[in-house]
């Protein structure tokens, strides 16, 4: 007989929105099932804190991370604001724990690479929150992508985001001075995230928005490939969106919405109908029934990710998303940025135009 | 001047500032009511303020320094009132000169009388909440102008379209969805104004000196149909009229359910809620879900198609067969709309463009697969 592993200890720092609806979810879950332990929840903010302290009572209740039993074995989660994200995990690693951080890996690529080069000093693992890597359906495309089932890609098009409805704490989140962008840092990591992991990255790129001297909410960019394929990508906080990638190969296409994680929609040559539908475990290289309560969403990957870095820690396996793949999306949106032009907005009155012509000349609007 | 805009993130609000910062016309404070309504508004660097507008010690707070107000915040039938409530002592205590509120062409019903003008007594007692919401705050700020300072103009308009108009956004995914329909042939005026044209207004009712103690109706110049309106945003979204249904509106009845709803709603039974034991809440859910019209027998039909979902309110605002007129708006404003119906629409088109409702078809790429 073999004994149960320990659980692993959890030190969460940071309980704002994302640990309350995400984190405190998924660790309450895998604590009941003995995987880990959350020994403290660390937030200067009390109210925040109390919020998810009332879900893990035993766990300490700390305002600061560096007063926490940061020690070998334990992991960090870092779900703090992004400018927080190098000095805690750098702390963590450096500490011996391995860290789990929420994305945007960090406010800059420089804070990024020093998180890497933590990562590899201390020989600890880091593990980058961009966790739509462990959908079923982004999982599927990067199968169908990577064996060319249905042969080479030909083009795809991506719209994703919607109103904002985050219950923002402060206006921090809208200011350029405090977050280095809008719509494309939040949103557009998960979805750069992606299409590197599934089309490396682009040979070129055009990049627009509608940013007027603050943060962007609405941006349009244009990627071509080495291979010769393109796609578009359109990213809005403005207004609601499909939500969809739709990639295009030579014998078919398949769109999947992001809502649903576990699912795609395949239109095949030659077949005259859709399937549309969820995707399932394959037990034995072929078509079994399956029992209902199989299909897997967006919480599930969420403890997956979590799962991921429980085995680092355990067993010394690599975690999925490294430091170096969460630096990938982070130097695209650098250069996006870096290669910005301003997103046409076809209502303005000729007046406006020149008045926001006036501004970018005065680099208040870029 | 110094204009603090109550609502900066909605539909007029947001194109107010668009306007009112790119034209450098006025020096802008965005109002809004909480954080997460910064997030296209974030798009500038402006002082924005956030505050509860039904709170008039906070919005007080927010107005000070500011020359003027306009209000044009949305809300429920609730909010409305209690915003209004707390605006004008708010303005004055502000120091604030001139409030220009946004009321609504609704506080005549939706089908109004013909004749139905600014002199015409507005109907503070409607079956629609939220018309008698905006009369109701419409008199409060009437009455309370007459004991203050602080002067005030109320603009009344109806049927606003422009970028970011969700009822556009609507009626553009109900045409391309076949779900969209017309009441009589779509032969019923449609009051439009261009939220350009409005913003017009609202220029003129912050300038004008002897704009004060007035209500304005504001419509755009050209006569517009319901018909019209459609095939604008038929040919917005690159289409016609052709799947669009033709209806009688039908008489209105509340379902057994809708009639449960809508009690539950009131005060009295929200106040009373709690005092309910979760398990009688849950049987009277359940029972009031079960309480469906007969159908044929679970999988005994073929997949259908949506049809339009007709509502009263639609119905009423498609059977308006009077004209608002903008005579008193043009004698004491100067109100001149600019943009003509088929300019306001094409710029209308050009955003439904911008937010992917109609995307130009590009050669090479399949759509999702359907």
């Amino acid at each position: 007989m073999t004994a149960s592993p320990l659980p692993v200890p959890v030190i969460v720092s940071g309980c704002g929105a994302i640990t309350k609806f995400f984190y405190a979810s998924a660790l309450g879950y895998l604590e009941s099932r003995g995987v880990v332990t959350v020994a403290a929840l660390c937030d200067p903010h009390e109210g925040n804190r109390a919020a998810v302290h009332a879900m893990f009572p035993k766990a300490l209740s700390l305002a600061r991370l560096e007063d926490a039993p940061l020690s070998l074995g334990a992991i960090v989660v870092v779900a703090s604001p992004p400018k927080l994200h190098a000095p805690q995990t750098i702390l963590a690693l450096e500490r011996g724990c391995a860290v789990l951080c929420e994305k945007p890996m960090a406010a800059g690529i420089a804070d990024a690479e020093a998180m890497a080069a933590a990562a590899v000093r201390t020989g600890r693992p880091l593990a980058i929150g961009v966790y739509r890597r462990f959908f079923r359906g982004a999982q599927a495309i990067k199968d169908l992508i990577t064996n060319q089932t249905l042969g080479p890609v030909r083009s795809f098009d991506v719209e994703e985001g919607g109103p904002f409805r985050w219950e923002a704490a402060s206006d921090s989140f809208f200011k350029r001075e405090i977050t280095p962008g809008g719509v494309l840092y939040d949103t557009g990591v998960h979805t750069l995230d992606l299409l590197l992991w599934w089309f490396n990255e682009p040979a070129s790129l055009e990049y627009r928005d509608d940013a007027i001297g603050g943060l962007e909410a609405n941006c349009r960019l244009n990627l071509r490939y080495a291979s010769g394929f393109a796609g578009e990508v359109r990213l809005s906080r403005d207004w609601t969106t499909k939500n969809l990638f739709r990639i295009n190969f030579q014998k078919g296409s398949v769109a999947w919405n992001v809502g649903q994680a576990g699912s795609i929609a395949l239109k095949l040559e030659g077949l005259g109908s859709v399937l549309d539908g969820e995707l399932l475990p394959d037990r034995d290289n072929g078509l079994t029934l399956h029992t209902p309560g199989e299909g897997e969403g967006s919480p599930q990957a969420f403890i997956r990710q979590l799962l991921d870095i429980v085995a680092a820690v355990r067993t010394g396996s690599p975690v999925h998303i490294n430091a170096s793949e969460g630096l990938r999306s982070l130097r695209l949106i650098e250069e996006c940025y870096r290669q910005r032009q301003p997103l046409a907005q076809p209502w303005l009155t000729p007046e406006e135009n020149a008045g926001l012509a006036r501004l970018e000349t005065k680099g208040v609007a870029s | 001047m110094k204009i603090a805009i109550i609502g900066a993130s909605g539909f007029v609000g947001l194109r107010l500032v668009e306007r009112l910062h790119l034209t450098a016309k006025a020096e802008i404070v965005p109002i809004v009511h909480a954080y997460r309504s910064l997030a296209v508004l974030g798009r500038f660097t402006l002082p924005w303020r956030v505050v509860n507008p039904s709170d008039p010690a906070a919005l007080s707070e927010a107005l000070k320094g500011c020359d003027a107000v306009v209000h044009a915040a949305l809300g429920d039938a609730g909010q409305i009132v209690t915003m209004a409530e707390a605006l004008y002592p708010a303005a004055q205590a502000a120091g604030v000169k001139r409030i220009v509120a946004l009321s609504s062409a609704a506080v005549h019903t939706l089908t109004p009388a013909s004749g139905t003008d600014e002199a015409t007594p507005i109907i503070a007692s409607q079956k629609s909440e939220y018309n008698t919401a905006k009369a109701k705050a419409e008199l409060l700020l009437e009455n309370a102008r007459r004991g203050g300072k602080t002067e005030l103009v109320q603009l009344r308009p109806s049927i606003i379209y422009g970028p970011r108009s969700r009822l556009v956004a609507d009626i553009a995914n109900q045409i391309l969805s076949g779900t969209a329909y017309l009441v009589d042939d779509g032969s019923g005026i449609c009051n439009a104004v261009s939220v350009d044209n409005l913003i017009d207004a609202i220029w003129l009712a912050l300038t004008t000196p002897d704009a004060d103690r007035n209500t304005f109706l504001v419509n755009d110049r050209d006569v517009v149909t319901w018909r019209h309106f459609y095939e604008a945003i038929a040919a917005g979204v690159g289409t016609n009229l052709d799947g669009v249904k033709a209806v009688q509106s039908p008489e209105f009845k509340e379902s057994p359910s809708e009639k449960l709803a809508r009690i539950a709603a009131t005060k009295t039974v929200q106040a009373t809620l709690p005092f309910v034991p979760a398990r009688m809440k849950r049987l009277a859910k359940a029972a009031a879900a079960a309480w469906t019209t007969p159908g044929p027998g679970r999988g005994w039909t073929l997949p259908e198609p949506a049809g339009p979902r007709v509502t009263e309110e639609m119905c009423q605002l498609q059977s308006c067969r009077w004209r608002f007129p903008i005579t008193k708006a043009e004698r004491v404003l100067g109100y001149a709309p600019a943009h003509t119906f088929q300019e306001g629409m094409t710029r209308t088109a050009s955003w439904l463009v911008f937010v992917g409702i109609a995307r130009p078809q590009r050669a090479g790429t399949a759509g999702r697969p359907a």
